[in-house]
């Protein structure tokens, strides 16, 4: 009894602390495999930037290569790139807010959309991208965009931010499970191929 | 007794968690001590909850936000509609646009800063706002639409993106947990907080806080000054190349010349350009226009910009445009 007081009176002190918005909405666990064209684990091999386009559109981008672990929806293939704006060339710098970075072997989940055209391709930008990590006990679990430990789906892009109730950190089997779970379930999520 | 002691268990809990820790610095800062905004953001068409009807005005405040406790910078807003909404360019510009430079948004992305930076120095910084979502002008929390989204609050998200643009990044992402409008979960803050507040004198040094200012009686306007604005032509330029600024008056004064003064601003560094004549120009009598020569002398390794104000004095009245900009190119 005391112990589901303490618990529920932290989680409404949470709860009230932070709503839902952001200057990207974060979507929701439903959203991000929906939304995903592809969704893979990988591990970052190689980061470029380069100038491109002319005039009013000249700027630079990054091609962030991936090598693919395992793909959870759609086939990614071995490698994947995808394009993102803003990068250093030279002395020259464009910085995108809310863009996550990556780093040569960072080991990443990502939900990949309109690569090629949108500023970041992925869904809900920074927070369709999601590490993992390997943790004391010797296990892969999956954080977020702030690092943080995915404990539960279902709370991904909802307003709470109290306490999860899960008190396991998410392995990052379990999530794939989940997402190819969500996939097979809807048939408008099945890859074509 | 024991609720209570709970009680203060999880209220202390909840304050160790949020309390403490910083700011995060981007690292690039302005050298400037003045960085100007160009606000396009157009009319709302509609009275906004806070009364304003167009979006320009409601957003001002979200630029000068900043200001009161920074001191080695001040930030400027103009309402300019004709300003471009284009990355590098040297032109600081705030607008509504479906594309960020060019590229698609993805769902869900209220706005965006892009920023330019070179050795350490800021040289550029655009805010796209995407006109795909809901905004409206509003203080205190947030508001949600039917489709239980919040309904974008156009200044907090301002302040929150000149933030980026002034050289602040989100302290939530770092490992910090603490109150700030800089934080990447926009809440029911729509001011800056202490935190954001020590971010940005970290960046440029304690400002001397303005008191509100007490208005002063507004003189009674003399039909009879000449009224002046400017313009600029061409509005790019090279190097070996020239601009003519022109100072025209409204109405001609056939009895007395007419001295305007007037200052520069932009990204564009002095040494990058001459000026003639300097400081000041004089409309003779019976004129209607005085020209400023603006001629580039040096090539920057990317475009920058030079803007003209029109300095106000007691023998005419300034009169929109009182400003205009010149693009020098590579």
């Amino acid at each position: 009894m005391k112990i589901k007081q303490f618990v529920l009176l932290t989680a409404l002190l949470g709860a009230a602390a932070t709503t839902r918005a952001t200057t990207v909405i974060p979507p929701t666990f439903d959203q991000l495999v929906d939304q995903a064209e592809f969704i893979f684990q990988g591990t970052v091999t190689d980061i470029k930037s380069q100038w491109i386009g002319e005039g009013a559109e000249r700027s630079i981008v990054t091609y962030v290569t991936f090598k693919v672990e395992e793909s959870v929806k759609g086939n990614a293939g071995q490698s994947y790139t995808i394009r993102m704006l803003g990068g250093t060339v030279g002395e020259d710098t464009i910085e995108v807010s809310d863009a996550p970075r990556f780093q040569a072997g960072d080991r990443e989940i990502v939900f990949v959309e309109h690569n090629g055209s949108q500023f970041v391709p992925l869904v809900g930008i920074m927070h369709g991208r999601f590490h993992v990590r390997r943790n004391q006990a010797g296990r892969d679990i999956v954080t977020d965009n702030n690092d943080e430990p995915v404990r539960d789906l279902t709370r991904l892009g909802r307003e709470s931010s109290g306490p999860s109730p899960r008190v396991t950190d998410l392995t990052s089997d379990d999530f794939k499970a989940a997402v190819k779970e969500k996939v097979q379930a809807a048939p408008s999520n099945r890859p074509a191929q | 007794m024991k609720f209570l002691h709970l009680t203060l268990i999880a209220v202390a809990s909840f304050a160790f968690a949020t309390i403490a820790s910083a700011y995060v610095l981007e690292g690039p800062t302005w050298s400037a001590s003045t960085v100007t905004f160009q606000l396009r953001l157009g009319n709302a068409g509609r009275t906004l909850t806070d009364g304003n009807t167009s979006w320009d005005v409601a957003a001002q405040p979200a630029v000068l936000a900043w200001n009161a406790n920074m001191g080695s910078l001040q930030l400027a807003a103009n309402i300019n509609p004709g300003a471009p909404l284009s990355s590098g360019d040297g032109i600081n510009s705030i607008g509504f646009s479906n594309t960020a430079n060019g590229q698609s948004f993805g769902s869900g992305t209220l706005a965006i800063t892009l920023y330019w930076y070179s050795g350490g120095r800021m040289t550029e910084a655009d805010v796209y706002v995407n006109n795909k979502m809901s905004w409206d002008s509003y203080r205190g929390p947030l508001r949600y639409g039917s489709n239980t989204y919040a309904i974008g609050d156009i200044q907090r998200v301002l302040i929150h993106e000149v933030g980026h643009a002034i050289g602040l990044n989100h302290p939530d992402q770092h490992g910090q947990n603490v109150d700030a409008i800089m934080n990447s979960v926009i809440s029911n803050r729509y001011t800056t907080s202490a935190d954001d507040i020590r971010g940005s004198q970290a960046m440029y040094g304690v400002g001397q806080a303005q008191p509100t200012p007490t208005p002063s009686p507004s003189p009674t306007p003399n039909p009879n000054q000449p009224r002046v604005s400017v313009s600029v032509a061409p509005g790019t330029a090279s190097v070996g190349n020239s601009a003519i600024f022109t100072i025209t008056l409204a109405s001609v004064n056939p009895n007395a010349p007419t001295t305007v003064s007037y200052s520069m601003s932009g990204s564009a560094g002095a040494t990058l350009y001459s000026l003639n004549p300097a400081g000041q120009v004089t409309i003779p009598a019976g004129a209607s226009s005085a020209n400023v020569t603006l001629t580039v002398l040096k090539r920057p390794k990317r475009s920058r910009t030079a803007i003209m104000n029109l300095g106000s004095s007691s023998g005419y009245i300034v009169s929109t445009p009182s400003t205009a900009t010149i693009t020098i190119t590579r």
